[in-house]
């Protein structure tokens, strides 16, 4: 409708130009990373297998993704209807996401050529992480199908686009059915490492937590990102779209707000049920309060002032505040409180060329964002669709 | 929608549920180790810090020279891991019972009787084999490091610098020696077997005796008799084998058993969601129906009851227009009628009204 | 306005957390142990008198003794000050005799410290707590920590107290009963008992009963009260302060007299061990097990005090607590354990165990498991005679007819020498495993000269190292003691093997027995790494 709009016009935006300079800078430190190996360009060791490749694109990656499940479950499932028109944006980001993960996921592993392995050529199945890969590489096949539709309208192939329309509530399901195991399995992955994992973090709980706050993290993400579209691609939403918005801000708001409340819950169950009481009274136990009543108990309390006020800006910002809260929880697991007993020279800390990669797979998310959305029908329903769903 | 789909996709989740289950039956089972399997029992009383087993695994398993001979002690005073370029490091510690006598413990992978690495890796990379040896499959690695995560004492290293073909490097055993009859590289060499080769049942037999034999000497402990699950790499000391770089409270769970409870939410998940959210959206999906026909109901109620009130108004409303009518005619009428009656004089006016 | 607020709660919001992470982050690198604080002292008492009269409302006060005690000898003030005293003595008590009820202990200890700490406040003295705030007494926080060490009355310090010229000397009686009485029941008066010295914790025990003070208050009053007069008649005298005796630096400072002279008290210099409880005596008239002879006299010599052995009293100890078959005056301790418990250090064996420790003897009996015995080990102390048998003889013989026996015992047991010099080889060649290595020449002759010089210049190796070969074993183990030994490669194999006795592969039974003897010697020379130093490397 208005692509040749934005990109037509003229290609060099300051936008474009830093995507640009990012992009470069990461083809070649792609090239530094395929030709030297993975010593070449991280400061990852025999210790610290795992960096922010993980901890960033993987986990964070995969929890800020799920708002896919959320509100495809909440309006399809849960019958939620003036949901409807933030399903879309929604598949996108969880489409992109998954699909960086994996992208990213081609960094970090020594042999990515051998990333179908696990599936079709040797299964390890009692490995978590085989759960994990299993669900990923199903759910985002889901995820493509369900995005596909919205391809097809964009394309004008009425038939096909029927035909995927019809799936809509078994994929869902689905979708919900992968995302429970692989969110919660992505805590699952540290489970087998007791020793390594500081108490306060290690709880037989983890999958639980991390489950539930991919809940929120996912329904933030969906907030926060809908507030950078609001700004860059207002005019491509039709009014369905911007009315029903503030309806699924005060929803979502709502809904993680007492998530959030519930998780905290839990959270205290797990130290309470493992007795780790003491814990909290160390330097790593202030670091746990900084977690939980920094970015996830004061972030549910304002959500739930700005469902109560019909706050946006209040809501908007928490929605950003939450978000950096399961970052923040997804580092901890993977690299703050992992590892913890090691000594302050042997920690691990991410070089600029692994900074670098993780900005580039961004960027890349965004102009994947940038060109479909300005392309496809997300914000607004195409025309030969309306009013259906 | 399309049945015969969604009956497929629903066949696909019990796919995975089933992966689930299996792995799980594997970890829920109380595995006591191969019969027959071998270890290594290390004595820390014995060993003097020769680094004759570092050199003897270098030779055996050809690995890249070190940029310190083997025969230079100082090496001793740091602390050093296992690396892709050394399976096997000797550490000096301070010996806590006598200052002036070092202690000294050869590091290597333990071989899990119920490896951490090999229950984590999701290409089944690693094995272990019934005679003892935990071993790497290097055709079948993804490089993804899980099983550096996972293991315990952090043993398997990375090759880095490798950018086609990296490998997850780490003790073997020497696997191959011991089919071979052989005893292992490090065993051979040891000058005082402070490395004692044997099966397993029989060297803790051994080890018993031994701390029976010498109460002062041991500490009443087998590490790795237990340690998540038992190990096949066991070790005695004078000296609690925490003061030896070894994490003493691992507990006894194996890894497996660490991840089975994650694992057997797998089947549940698949069971209970689709069949919850299938119902979920039934109930939805007829409360939607049902409040549609509501709707429509009451639309119609409202349209009769409108329709019906409309027309007992018209009526009344025509009712009342008739009696005014007729009360018009009536006195028109009359008024006619007297008019008609009157005198003639007023011809004009009665015509103009009528 | 409304924005004002807005910005406000942002921000403190945003300022908390800041100060909570970088606390949190500051405090994550290392979790922070307790540190000890600097000072160490001898003197800290917890008053917790109170305690006798019920729980205490008040956390126990610590008293700093010897901080007063300095602080009172400035004023010219001595002990009296604060302790009263009672038939010369000092009372260890503040500043009263007895403990009557709670409320005039209380109040002795209120009015008395804080009335003194007023008076020199008052004089423009530095001073303790003088105001009325509880917390400033009674609080747990100590702030130097305890270095308070126990001391013992050792030979050397007992010999000091015996040659001082501030005990009186003459007669025995003068000079012993200065300090060792016994309490007469009848008279309830101490006195003196000599010939039945003993060490004063046998008679006044940790607690203290209504006729017998407490082991801490009898100490403290009979010594420092002692000490405080001698040093007053400015003679030489023992510490009058708490770390005078129990700080360990003192401790090490105090004079030690290397050659004692044998105390007398009528104690004799061998001692035939039977079974002597008069129960198993009555019954048992045969198998019993046979004498042992002990050498009194050179255990003394090797023994700090009477205590090490004679633990409760001094007495026999098979008579009426350690029976054969255990009592309760023994704490069931069977006459078999107490004299051969392993990890028991009153125990003959744990006691000898110890002294194997030692690194001349180490050597070798590191290498020996201790937690076994052997055949022989019984007979190398219970007599072999074999006319010494059942109880018929041991009860008709006489006190002295005992002693005799004992010492005949004793004077038997010499080393029996070693083999004929000349036909101990010299050098031997370990060749057995060359390899890498040429063969290792072995010292042979020189390594068994000096193991018999070591064993001969003990007393207690030459009592046990009783046949020409004992010592040989040392190597030549679980064989025969024999001229000829059979060499190592007979028993041991190539490898380790656990099924087969788990002895040692051969290259490892070496390398065990040289550089383990070498370890427990503590031989500087060679060092367990250096190979070449024993076998040249072969080029």
């Amino acid at each position: 409708m208005s692509a040749e709009n934005t990109t037509g016009r003229s290609a060099l935006t300051p936008f474009t130009i830093v995507a640009g300079i990012i992009v470069i800078i990461g083809l070649i430190l792609t090239g530094l990373r395929f030709m030297g190996g993975l010593g070449a360009v991280t400061n990852l060791d025999n210790n610290n297998p795992w960096g922010i490749w993980i901890s960033f694109d993987l986990l964070c990656g995969v929890a800020l993704a799920a708002g896919g499940y959320t509100t495809t479950a909440a309006c399809y499932l849960f019958g939620i209807k003036r949901y409807h028109s933030a399903v879309r944006p929604a598949l996108i980001t969880a489409f992109l996401g998954y699909a960086l993960v994996v992208f990213a996921l081609h960094y970090d592993l020594g042999r990515p050529l051998r990333l179908p392995y696990p599936i079709f050529v040797s299964q390890g199945t009692s490995s978590l992480l085989f759960e994990v890969g299993l669900c990923v590489f199903i759910y985002l096949s889901v995820l493509f199908v369900e995005f596909t539709p919205i391809a097809f309208e964009w394309l004008g192939m009425k038939k096909l686009r029927n035909i995927v329309h019809g799936w809509t509530i078994p994929l869902t399901v689905m979708g919900v059915v992968l995302s429970t195991m692989h969110q919660s399995s992505l805590g699952a992955l540290y489970l087998i490492a007791p020793n390594k994992l500081h108490p306060l973090w290690y709880s037989t709980y983890l999958p639980l937590f991390f489950f539930i706050s991919s809940m929120f993290a996912g329904m933030s993400m969906v907030l926060f990102e809908s507030s950078l579209a609001h700004k860059n691609f207002h005019h491509l939403m039709d009014e369905t779209h911007k009315a029903e918005s503030e309806g699924v801000a005060l929803g979502f708001a709502k809904a993680c707000s007492w998530i959030m409340m519930g998780y905290i819950g839990i959270k205290f169950l797990g130290i309470a049920l493992e007795n780790k009481w003491a814990w909290l009274g160390t330097g790593y136990g202030m670091w746990f309060l900084v977690e939980l009543v920094g970015f996830v108990l004061m972030p549910a309390i304002s959500y739930a002032i700005g469902y109560r006020d019909r706050n946006f800006g209040l809501i908007k910002i928490t929605a950003l505040w939450t978000v950096l809260g399961i970052v923040l929880n997804r580092f901890n697991v993977s690299q703050v409180a992992f590892n913890w007993k090691l000594p302050a020279a042997e920690r691990y800390f991410p070089s600029m060329a692994e900074i670098g990669i993780s900005i580039f797979v961004v960027t890349i998310g965004i102009l994947a964002y940038r060109f479909i959305v300005t392309r496809m029908p997300v914000f607004y329903e195409h025309p030969d669709y309306k009013g259906e769903h | 929608m399309n049945r015969r789909k969604f009956l497929g996709l629903v066949g696909a989740t019990a796919a995975v549920a089933a992966a689930g289950t299996s792995a799980h039956a594997a970890g829920n089972t109380h595995f006591t180790g191969h019969p027959e399997a071998n270890a290594v029992l290390f004595d820390a009383t014995e060993c003097i810090g020769c680094r004759k087993c570092e050199d003897a695994c270098n030779k055996v398993n050809e690995l890249p020279k070190p940029d310190k001979p083997f025969d230079d002690l100082t090496v001793l005073d740091t602390k050093r891991r296992t690396t892709e370029k050394i399976y096997t490091v000797v550490n000096k510690y301070e010996n806590s019972k006598n200052p002036n006598l070092p202690v000294f413990r050869k590091n290597q992978c333990n071989h899990c009787q119920e490896p951490a690495c090999a229950s984590a890796c999701f290409v089944k990379a690693f094995k272990k084999t019934p005679e003892g040896a935990v071993v790497y499959d290097e055709s079948l690695c993804v490089g993804c490091r899980y099983c550096m995560i996972a293991c315990p004492w952090s043993i398997p290293a990375y090759e880095y610098d490798e950018p086609l073909t990296p490998r997850v490097m780490k003790c073997t055993m020497c696997h191959p020696r011991i089919l071979e009859g052989k005893l292992p590289g490090c065993v051979e060499i040891c000058p005082k077997e402070a490395l004692k080769f044997g099966k397993r049942d029989e060297l803790i037999k051994f080890a018993r005796n031994r701390i029976e034999a010498y109460p002062d000497r041991y500490l009443d402990h087998i590490y790795g008799e237990n340690e998540m699950g038992g190990t096949n790499w066991l070790y005695i000391s004078g000296v609690p084998f925490g003061e030896l770089g070894l994490e003493e409270g691992l507990g006894v769970t194996s890894a497996p058993e660490l991840t089975s409870g994650a694992l057997a939410a797998v089947p549940v998940v698949t069971g209970l969601w689709p069949v919850l959210l299938t119902g979920l959206y039934a109930i939805h999906k007829t409360r939607e129906k049902i409040e549609k026909k509501e709707k429509d109901d009451a639309v119609s109620a409202a349209l009769t009851k409108a329709a019906s009130e409309a027309e007992a108004k018209l009526s009344s409303e025509l009712e009342k227009a008739d009696v005014a009518n007729k009360r018009k005619i009536e006195v028109e009428v009359k008024k006619a009628v007297e008019e008609a009656l009157l005198p003639k004089d007023d011809d004009d006016a009665p015509e103009e009204e009528a | 306005m409304k924005k004002g607020r807005f910005l406000l709660r942002w921000g403190a919001i945003v300022a908390l957390l800041v100060t909570f992470s970088l606390t949190g982050i500051e405090a994550m690198g290392v979790v922070k142990q307790p540190v000890a604080s600097g000072e160490q002292r001898a003197d800290i008492i917890m008053i917790d008198t109170l305690k006798t009269f019920g729980k205490l409302e008040e956390a126990p006060v610590a008293f700093l003794h010897d901080q007063h005690t300095d602080a009172l000898k400035k004023q010219g003030k001595d002990c009296t000050a604060c302790h009263e005293t009672e038939k010369d003595r000092l009372s260890t008590k503040f500043k009263r005799l007895k403990d009557v009820d709670m409320g005039t202990v209380k109040e002795t200890y209120h009015a008395n410290c804080i009335g003194c700490h007023k008076e020199m406040k008052s004089q423009g003295q530095e001073t303790g707590p003088t105001d009325v705030s509880c917390r400033s007494c009674h609080s747990r926080e100590v702030k130097a920590s305890s270095n308070w060490k126990a001391i013992s009355m050792n030979k050397s310090l007992h010999y000091r107290h015996i040659a001082s010229d501030a005990i009186p000397k003459g007669s025995e009686e003068a000079n012993c009963a200065s300090c060792h009485h016994k309490f007469d029941e009848q008279s309830k008066k101490l006195i003196p008992a000599p010939g039945e010295e003993g060490a004063c914790s046998y008679c006044h025990k940790e607690e203290a009963t209504k006729d017998v003070q407490d082991i801490r208050s009898a100490s403290h009053t009979s010594c420092v009260s002692c000490h405080v007069d001698v040093a007053a008649q400015k003679a030489d005298s023992g510490p009058v302060t708490c770390q005078g005796c129990h700080s360990a630096d003192m401790q090490a400072k105090v004079k030690v007299v290397k050659d004692v002279p044998r105390l007398k008290r009528n104690q004799p210099d061998a001692v035939l061990l039977t079974v002597a409880d008069a129960k198993t005596l009555a019954t048992d008239s045969k198998g019993l097990m046979k004498p042992v002879a002990f050498d009194h006299k050179a255990h003394e010599a090797f023994n700090d005090n009477c205590q090490a052995c004679h633990h409760d009293a001094i007495a026999s100890c098979a008579t009426e607590c350690h029976t054969v078959a255990g009592d309760k005056k023994g704490g069931f301790v069977k006459l078999e354990q107490a004299m051969h418990k392993p990890d028991s250090q009153r125990s003959c064996i744990g006691c000898h165990n110890e002294r194997k420790a030692a690194k001349d003897c180490a050597g070798c009996h590191a290498l020996i498991p201790e937690g076994r015995t052997s055949d022989q080990s019984c007979s190398s102390c219970h007599a072999e005679d074999a006319k010494l048998d059942g109880t018929a003889q041991i009860k008709s013989m006489s006190k002295e007819d005992k002693a005799a026996m004992a010492t005949a015992m004793i004077e038997a047991r010499k080393p029996a020498g070693i083999f004929k010099i000349s036909e101990i080889p010299e050098k031997v060649l370990i060749s057995d495993l060359v390899d890498t290595y040429e063969p290792a020449e072995f010292p042979h002759r020189k390594i068994v000269e000096t193991m018999y010089a070591k064993v001969a210049k003990s007393e207690l190796a030459s009592a046990f190292h009783t046949s020409k070969g004992t010592f040989c074993q040392g190597c030549h183990h679980n064989s025969p003691a024999s001229e000829n030994p059979p060499r190592c490669a007979s028993c041991h194999g190539k490898n380790f093997d656990a099924t087969s006795n788990a002895r040692p592969g051969l290259k490892a039974a070496f390398h065990q027995q040289c550089i383990g003897c070498h370890t427990a010697m503590e031989l500087e020379k060679p060092a367990a790494t250096a190979c070449a130093d024993c076998h040249k490397e072969r080029k």
